[in-house]
């Protein structure tokens, strides 16, 4: 209890720090209900893979959760790696409506949080970096896909087997070639600004972090995937 | 070459490396076959089909009938018998999944509706169906069947 205490009272005196997220929450809810049923078809190019032949983009709003998670990461770090993907997830998932998978992509996002603050661990808002950081969010978008995926196949929308595990992961095709292409564009876009702006001087303010803080942001993930097989087990 | 050009280079490479073999991975593709800009038929039999029909109310009440119809999956069929007026189906379309569940299936005034302990499970040809049944496209003398099942 004590420690939660704590760890309120550390968020409402980094006033900067507490106005950037809920910018970044506001920007994230905001777009994602608005867009949910504004986005357009599939674009008419298709991919046959094992006889199965599907769109190769299928279009959704990940990205903008995603760009948005690895950004709280990168810039605010600590405690926000976990509180900006999950608050835009509860505030658009009571609109927007969820099912049992809900642990599973809410724990994807705070993985990409937490990319994004060990980015920020290693000081990469240069130039030079920015080739680590694509790699980073790259790695990020893969894992994702393919822990959201191996929920989708533990909750039982496929079979319990070796062959239904394939075809999940055959049929999340789609959707991660386009996670891949939006979200590598959103993370672009929004990366080469910040680094522009910091070479020229232009002060992005710079948070310090504690040991728990950092402890529990690194955990905060875990806990989630952890619930998340409990979720669909029991 | 001095050290900052060979260093540019290298910066550069780490980018433009992974377009291109994004870029050739793509043509690649076009070029096998695996990439194409025609949409899939979804019948391997083109025309019209014969399909077989069982839904499995569970306290042995069954729908039993055959449909004769072109181009479509095993949730059509849910749809079709609908537009008959035989059942009233109601769905949930997943964004996160790209398709279709079925809530419930209205039949003879009684709502079959899936919940903790119940859900519409979807067999083709007596196998247990890997997929959701919207992507699942139906050939000639297919028997589709729909069971309220127990978990």
């Amino acid at each position: 209890m004590g420690q939660v205490l704590k760890m309120i009272g550390e968020i409402i005196r980094n006033k900067n720090r507490l106005m950037f997220a809920f910018f970044l929450i506001a920007i994230g809810s905001v777009v994602r209900i608005l867009l949910h049923n504004n986005l357009p078809g599939s674009p008419a190019i298709y991919i046959t893979i094992n006889e199965i032949t599907q769109p190769m983009f299928m279009l959704d709003l990940f990205f903008i959760v995603a760009a948005i998670s690895i950004i709280s990461g990168l810039l605010l770090g600590g405690y926000y790696t976990f509180i900006v993907p999950i608050s835009i997830m509860v505030i658009t998932d009571l609109v927007l409506g969820n099912n049992w998978i809900l642990l599973f992509t809410w724990s994807g996002f705070v993985i990409l949080g937490l990319i994004g603050y060990l980015l920020k661990a290693k000081n990469v808002l240069k130039t030079k970096y920015v080739p680590r950081v694509l790699g980073f969010g790259l790695g990020g978008i893969l894992i994702y896909d393919i822990w959201t995926n191996f929920g989708t196949w533990l909750g039982g929308w496929y079979t319990h087997t070796w062959e239904g595990l394939v075809l999940c992961y055959i049929r999340a095709l789609p959707f991660m070639f386009w996670h891949l292409l939006s979200t590598m564009l959103a993370i672009s876009l929004i990366i080469i600004p910040v680094i522009y702006l910091k070479e020229h001087h232009i002060t992005i303010p710079d948070f310090e972090i504690n040991a728990l803080e950092k402890k529990i942001s690194i955990a905060a993930p875990i806990v989630l995937m952890v619930l998340a097989i409990i979720s669909i087990i029991v | 070459m001095n050290k900052n050009s060979k260093g540019n280079i290298i910066y550069l490479s780490k980018i433009i490396i992974p377009i291109i073999v994004v870029i050739g991975l793509f043509f690649g593709g076009i070029g096998v076959g695996i990439i194409s800009f025609d949409p899939p038929s979804k019948n391997v039999n083109k025309g019209l089909i014969k399909i077989s029909i069982e839904i499995d109310f569970s306290d042995e009440i069954k729908y039993v009938g055959d449909m004769s119809l072109e181009n479509s999956t095993g949730f059509d069929i849910l749809t079709e018998l609908e537009n008959q007026e035989i059942i009233d189906i109601e769905t949930t379309y997943w964004e996160s999944f790209g398709g279709n569940s079925v809530d419930s299936i209205t039949y003879q005034g009684i709502k079959y509706e899936g919940d903790l302990n119940h859900y519409w499970a979807f067999y083709i040809n007596g196998q247990a169906s890997m997929e959701g049944a919207d992507k699942v496209y139906l050939n000639d003398n297919d028997i589709v069947k729909w069971k309220f099942e127990k978990f």
